[in-house]
């Protein structure tokens, strides 16, 4: 009834595809990467704000997992992706050693990016408002806490997965979601009360 | 179930079961949380928190449009050699770093399933049958052997366009929690939204799903078979056993996931499923793909000649008593008798069906 059981159910199908990929059915590995598709992409604007790196950058990983497919053991499908994503965007970093345009490696050798929110939200002019403040709320993030977020409230992962995913401990997550709540819950909070206030005259 | 009391909202935004509930409508979870707020009922505000915190992540951290990840696909497909590819669609001869100069004029995916082709054809044909026999109401054809589209409407009040040279046949009345038609040939579907009883075309190879939208299915034999999306969201699969267990099972789309103006191709020759986008909405070849029903201050004459056209019905009215009636409103994949009960509400008529005919009762505007 819990969680574990809803990842297994996708988890399986997901594995389905990529027994068949490791088989030699490309086709299948198109519809395993058109599945995770979406999440990786997602998951690396936590990292950079250069669109068109991440999509390179993603080309590279399937293309390097597509020829690795017969050494390649996998357990859970999603969580493999996002590591393999992870290592490959810290490893495209460290390489640029910072001459990359959105990019640079912050003090505790972490990768930040200071893109800036305005260029952000001139491509979201179809959001509303509200989606528009929170997203910027989620930008202003530190980019360890918007990572964690994302994990956590995107991708519906535990803490221990978290912690796994960012080699940090259990504790580290729960404080990076915490601090990271606290920080959203100031913008967030006045909005859902508006929100439900005009649910409320609406019914 | 009784510490979800104390829980924050950001806390059951994280639960497992309320995401099910929220974000996948599992309908397990559902029926949970439903009891649970009946039990809390003081539990609304924080629930209501939690939805909104939940849709807010998913729109602020979703950040890529199913375009831009069908391109990418695409590019990943040619870069692993999908060479078969290319002999079999047209959409396949463009390279893949062409797609920058012209997209907006096209883009187009390439994914699909290969399967052994003498078993998937004998499994298909079985599945047809299966399906066929467990539907206990007695069924209805309906054959255009006209040269015009021809509206069929069916019992939950979805239209269905027949096209000339084709066949469908569906139950009188849609028992149980699915809605099932069998299709020969082609078709355009506006599907009353009801998601609770998924509607299903089946077509020559293919499966279609939908929960509510408008779509084209062609399945002429010997043919390729083509879903066409205009409106809303439809998921294709081919008719495995497997596949129509796995749809069957919940009220996810799963297969492969089909938006506007994107479209489906099989070919049962090769047995694979090609996903594009139109080439140009301007070439889409029914009428009724291309009209827009977006009225503003338009006399009601010119309405119901629209459609009339789109729909080829017959729609009698007193063009003289209703001179002064205008009509601002913006119509889209309602099945026709949803959109005549919506325009004669709002001008204040009333309407009745009469053979091929719709007969429109007004005393002016």
């Amino acid at each position: 009834m819990n969680k574990r059981q809803r990842i297994a159910e996708e988890n399986e199908v997901l594995l389905n595809l990529w027994h068949q990929s490791q088989a030699g059915d490309s086709l299948a590995f198109c519809q395993l990467a058109d599945k995770q598709y979406r999440t990786l992409f997602n998951y690396a604007c936590n990292f950079t704000a250069d669109r068109e790196f991440i999509k390179d950058a993603i080309q590279d990983l399937m293309i390097h997992i597509w020829e690795k497919r017969q050494n390649i053991q996998i357990q859970f499908v999603t969580i493999y992706f996002l590591r393999a994503l992870r290592n490959q965007l810290m490893q495209e970093f460290r390489r640029s050693n910072g001459s990359h345009p959105f990019l640079d490696i912050d003090e505790a050798g972490q990768i930040s990016d200071y893109q800036t929110v305005e260029t952000q939200i001139e491509q979201n002019e179809a959001l509303n408002e509200n989606q528009v403040k929170v997203r910027t709320a989620i930008e202003e993030l530190p980019r360890r806490q918007k990572e964690a977020v994302f994990l956590k409230y995107f991708e519906g992962m535990d803490n221990e997965q978290i912690a796994d995913l960012m080699q940090v401990n259990r504790q580290s997550v729960a404080n990076l979601l915490f601090k990271a709540i606290t920080s959203l819950k100031q913008h967030i909070h006045p909005i859902s009360n508006l929100l439900l206030l005009c649910l409320a005259l609406q019914a | 179930m009784l510490h979800y009391r104390n829980f924050l909202p950001e806390e059951l935004a994280a639960d497992p079961s309320f995401r099910r509930w929220v974000l996948y409508n599992d309908p397990a979870d559902e029926a949970v949380w439903t009891e649970w707020l009946e039990h809390h009922p003081d539990k609304q505000d924080l629930v209501n928190r939690a939805k909104n915190f939940l849709a807010m992540t998913e729109a602020a951290f979703d950040q890529i449009s199913d375009e831009e990840v069908a391109n990418e696909i695409y590019r990943l497909s040619h870069s692993i050699g999908e060479n078969r590819a290319k002999k079999s669609s047209i959409w396949l001869h463009f390279r893949p770093n062409w797609y920058h100069m012209a997209a907006s004029v096209l883009i187009l995916m390439f994914a699909g399933w290969w399967y052994n082709k003498q078993t998937l054809s004998q499994q298909q044909s079985d599945q047809y049958k299966v399906i066929l026999s467990q539907i206990k109401e007695p069924l209805i054809e309906a054959v255009n052997n006209s040269d015009e589209a021809k509206l069929v409407t069916l019992e939950d009040g979805s239209s269905v366009l027949l096209q000339p040279a084709s066949r469908i046949t569906y139950p009188r009345r849609f028992e149980g929690r699915k809605r099932e038609v069998f299709l020969k040939g082609e078709a355009f579907f506006e599907v009353a939204k009801n998601p609770d009883k998924p509607f299903y075309v089946y077509a020559h190879t293919l499966a279609t799903k939908v929960l509510g939208t408008s779509f084209k299915v062609s399945a002429f034999d010997d043919q390729e078979v083509k879903v066409v999306v205009k409106t809303g969201k439809v998921s294709v699969f081919p008719m495995t056993k497997e596949a129509i267990a796995s749809q069957h099972a919940d009220d996810k789309l799963g297969g492969m996931v089909l938006t506007p103006n994107q479209q489906i191709t099989f070919a049962p020759n090769e047995l694979r499923l090609t996903r594009s986008l139109i080439p140009d909405p301007k070439l889409l070849e029914l009428p009724i793909q291309r009209q827009s029903f977006e009225f503003k201050g338009t006399p009601i004459t010119e309405v119901f000649a629209a459609l009339e056209k789109s729909y080829g019905v017959k729609i009698v009215f007193d063009a003289e008593v209703m001179q002064n009636c205008y009509l601002t409103a913006s119509l889209s994949d309602e099945p026709l008798f949803e959109k005549i009960n919506l325009i004669c509400k709002t001008i204040g008529a009333q309407y009745e069906q009469l053979d091929a005919s719709i007969i429109i009762n007004s005393k002016g505007c």
